[in-house]
């Protein structure tokens, strides 16, 4: 029976080729819009998830008080991290590891051309190194890591070494970092998100010793698997007060779970990707109306016809089922189109941008329940769409009907 | 002659209400969606050129770092009390004022948080050029005199009570990094939370209490009478290099015109804006599919009509103009209940943004221009999609359009 419905509907369809084309083409537009941009958006989380999923819900992050616009404004904020803060976070009961690495703007001198990028210094002890790689910010793409107690060693991000210069550095050169001389032992691999691709990396002794620096920007500390984190971070708030001589509230630090910080992130992300998709989805909602308007002109072709069927004993649900599942396979095929573009729309972007801007962060992504979810949403939009017309012609009066022209 | 076909076009809309409603639905959600976004991107770029010619033209800013955007604050030790004395004396510079930035821990009765603090200088003359610069008026009390230490001048939304829970007023107290200033003076609202919510102390006892030294993060200078912009811009630039002892192309820091700024904020602006316009365009395209598809059903219709004009002597050309005024009708009567919905949608998200995220610059423009081109566009974009149908009407042959049906 329903398959007969169906063999109605389609055979329908065909019979106003070139319309249902049009009505189509409203659908398709919009969907594929809409899976370009929400395969680019999810592709964006994904990167950045992939980036920081390593993380895990047991690393915690101190930064100085009003150091609100990342590691690297640390000069921004009024509070200050200290050397002693580090051993203070160690000797916390749960703490499995700590470190606090120095950050700053520096000079590069390369070939006598001057340019000025952001340094981070880590302790260069084989646990350091773990959890840094554990974080996927230190993978070496050429050359190696920064032997321990070596002084003159730097690794540069991937874009320092082959877009900032001119000339692109190699391992083996030699740089300037704020007029000291280093040797390059290594250059990173390009990660997904450029935030480490413009980054070089020494010693944490040696940007001590050479740049008087010694107060770290920020702390990470990562929580033994037997302790439960946010019972470690009360007990690092409390310790770190009394480091500092403040009273609860008057804290001169902020103390995060890591994972939170990415939250917060994404969602922003989120809301600008809910902003753009909803712009979209206006084409969808026009699409629709352009089903409403081919189904309504379909009735009314298509009054005797209904009459005919009603005389020879089609009940109103049946005129109803046919004309639903006519509008909703417009929806769906339409759906169906859309979804192809849409994906191809998403496929060609990421490589635009891939080349354009020479960054990975813009991948589209398509998973399963976007296909499946977009296939049933355009047939739920079509059947929807078309539920007016269809209670119009399942509710003519026979004779009526019949008598029309 | 014309005006007959006109009459013959809206007969022929009228008669068909439902589907001529539901074509136009189509096309007034692009419109309006379109209409929004343009009027709301144009009074953003027109708020932000006003206050840039608040500011004046004669302006320059001279700031750390290689790029147009980066963070006040966030480079310190570029600039110095000494580079400003040397700007002043670059010819064709009046005068000029230093600024520094910095997110410090501020309190009022109990409550305690992290907010920008901004240093400005108290000398006269320096403190009027600041003044003008950013568009600060007392609204209460008084400005910062030279003799000032441990004063503070509030903007309007911290005396609002925005930013503490409670109402500040003159000769209170607000600690910040725990040192107490009296606030002297209350400033008239900027129109935005950012400088509303910001404090401002005099520059010298910023650089004391948060040990900056000598550093300026920001300079402003006005150039005088007549001089031009550009020149001064290198001369300074040539001053601070020769200061510095650095290479042209080697320099950490930028001297940025007025006009440079204006067009810098407005490439960013016209991207976004492009993007999120074209987004919404692709809504248009699909009501556009409608009206081709609706008037494609309309010349099937209407097949022995044509014939029957035809019969009596109409030219091609006169079923062809028939036609596509009675497109172009269609979607001009979409695009002035597009604009009307439009003005409604632009107005709503004016309110909505002043009364929730207190942002005065977010008000649409809505010109007669804009309103105009939208109904011509509206009605082009009619006629374009009515052309196949209208030349398929027009090159019927009247015997065969006669005898269908």
């Amino acid at each position: 029976m329903i398959k007969d419905y169906f063999k109605v509907a389609i055979k329908n369809i065909f019979n106003r080729k070139l319309r249902s084309w049009l009505t189509m083409i409203g659908i398709f537009i919009g969907i594929a819009a809409v899976v370009a941009l929400i395969s680019l958006g999810s592709g964006m989380q994904k990167a950045i998830t992939s980036q920081f999923g390593k993380i895990g819900a047991n690393r915690i992050s101190i930064s100085p008080g009003g150091a609100i616009a990342g590691p690297l404004s640390e000069n921004l904020g009024s509070g200050i991290l200290y050397s002693s803060d580090v051993e203070a976070v160690r000797n916390v009961k749960g703490v499995e590891f700590a470190t606090g690495p120095i950050a700053a703007y520096v000079e590069l001198e390369f070939n006598k051309e001057i340019e000025y990028v952001a340094l981070m210094a880590f302790d260069d002890d084989t646990k350091t190194l773990r959890y840094m790689e554990e974080m996927g910010l230190a993978e070496v793409e050429y050359g190696r890591q920064i032997k321990t107690g070596a002084t003159r060693e730097v690794i540069l991000g991937n874009r320092i070494a082959n877009d900032l210069f001119d000339k692109p550095i190699q391992v083996g050169n030699s740089i300037y970092v704020d007029n000291y001389k280093f040797n390059v032992v290594g250059i990173q691999k390009k990660s997904d998100s450029s935030m480490f691709d413009t980054v070089i990396r020494i010693s944490k002794k040696t940007a001590e010793d050479l740049f008087e620096r010694e107060n770290p920007s920020n702390i990470f500390a990562k929580v033994d698997d037997n302790y439960e984190p946010t019972e470690v971070l009360g007990k690092l708030e409390k310790a770190l007060r009394k480091e500092h001589n403040v009273d609860e509230g008057e804290e001169d630090f902020t103390i995060e779970i890591a994972a939170d910080v990415i939250e917060s992130f994404t969602r922003i992300l989120t809301t600008v990707q809910i902003l753009v998709i909803s712009i979209a989805a206006i084409s969808i909602v026009v699409g629709a109306v352009g089903i409403t308007n081919t189904m309504y002109t379909a009735v009314l072709e298509r009054t005797g016809e209904i009459g005919i069927m009603k005389a020879i004993g089609a009940r109103n649900s049946d005129i109803l089922t046919i004309f639903l599942i006519e509008s909703g396979m417009l929806g769906l095929v339409g759906g169906l189109i859309g979804i192809f573009i849409g994906v191809g729309i998403g496929k060609a972007v990421e490589v635009i941008a891939k080349a354009a801007m020479n960054s990975n962060i813009l991948q589209a992504h398509f998973p399963w329940y976007l296909i499946l979810g977009s296939l049933l949403f355009s047939f739920l939009l079509g059947a929807i769409a078309g539920t007016m017309p269809a209670k119009q012609a399942s509710k003519m009066n026979p004779i009526d009907a019949l008598r029309y022209e | 002659m014309f005006f007959d076909f006109f009459l013959i076009a809206c007969r022929n809309i009228s008669r068909r209400r439902l589907r001529s409603w539901l074509t136009m639905v189509g096309i007034f959600i692009g419109i309006a969606a379109v209409f929004t976004l343009v009027s709301l991107g144009n009074g953003f770029e027109k708020a932000l050129i006003d206050e840039f010619e608040k500011m004046g033209t004669d302006k320059l800013f001279v700031q750390p770092g290689k790029g147009f955007f980066s963070t006040p604050g966030s480079l310190k030790n570029v600039l110095s009390d000494y580079d400003l004395e040397l700007i002043k004396k670059v010819k064709g510079v009046e005068t000029a004022a230093g600024m520094n930035y910095k997110i410090a821990r501020i309190e009022f009765k109990d409550i305690s948080k992290y907010s920008w603090v901004i240093g400005i200088s108290t000398d006269p003359e320096e403190k009027k050029l600041l003044f003008e610069m950013q568009n600060f008026k007392v609204a209460k009390g008084r400005e910062l005199e030279s003799s000032d230490k441990y004063k503070i001048l509030i903007g309007a939304q911290i005396a609002k009570g925005l930013t503490f829970d409670k109402e500040v007023d003159l000769r209170n107290t607000i600690k910040i990094d725990g040192i107490d200033f009296k606030v002297v003076g209350i400033l008239e609202s900027m129109g935005n939370p950012q400088d509303d919510q910001t404090m401002y102390i005099p520059l010298e006892t910023e650089k004391e209490i948060f040990g900056e030294g000598e550093n300026l993060d920001y300079i402003m200078a006005k150039t005088s009478f007549n001089a031009d912009q550009d020149r001064v811009a290198a001369d300074i630039m040539k001053t601070l290099r020769r200061e510095k002892g650095v290479r042209e192309g080697d320099e950490n820091f930028n001297v940025q015109t007025s006009a440079q700024l204006i067009e810098s904020f407005n490439t960013v602006l016209n991207i976004v804006t492009v993007a999120l316009i074209g987004i919404a365009a692709i809504s248009i395209v699909v009501g556009a599919v409608g009206i081709t598809n609706t008037m494609y059903t309309a010349v099937l219709e209407r097949t022995g009509e044509i014939g029957i004009m035809k019969a009596i002597g109409a030219k091609n050309s006169d079923i062809l103009t028939i036609f596509l005024i009675e497109s172009g009708i269609l979607g001009m009567m979409g695009g002035l209940i597009g604009v009307l919905i439009g003005v409604g949608i632009g107005k709503l998200v004016e309110v909505i943004v002043k009364t929730a995220l207190l942002i005065d610059y977010i008000t649409p423009e809505i010109t007669v221009g804009l309103i105009l081109g939208s109904l011509a566009f509206a009605f082009v974009i009619g006629a374009v999609s009515g052309t196949m149908p209208a030349r398929q009407a027009s090159k019927m042959h009247p015997v065969n359009a006669l005898r269908s049906k």
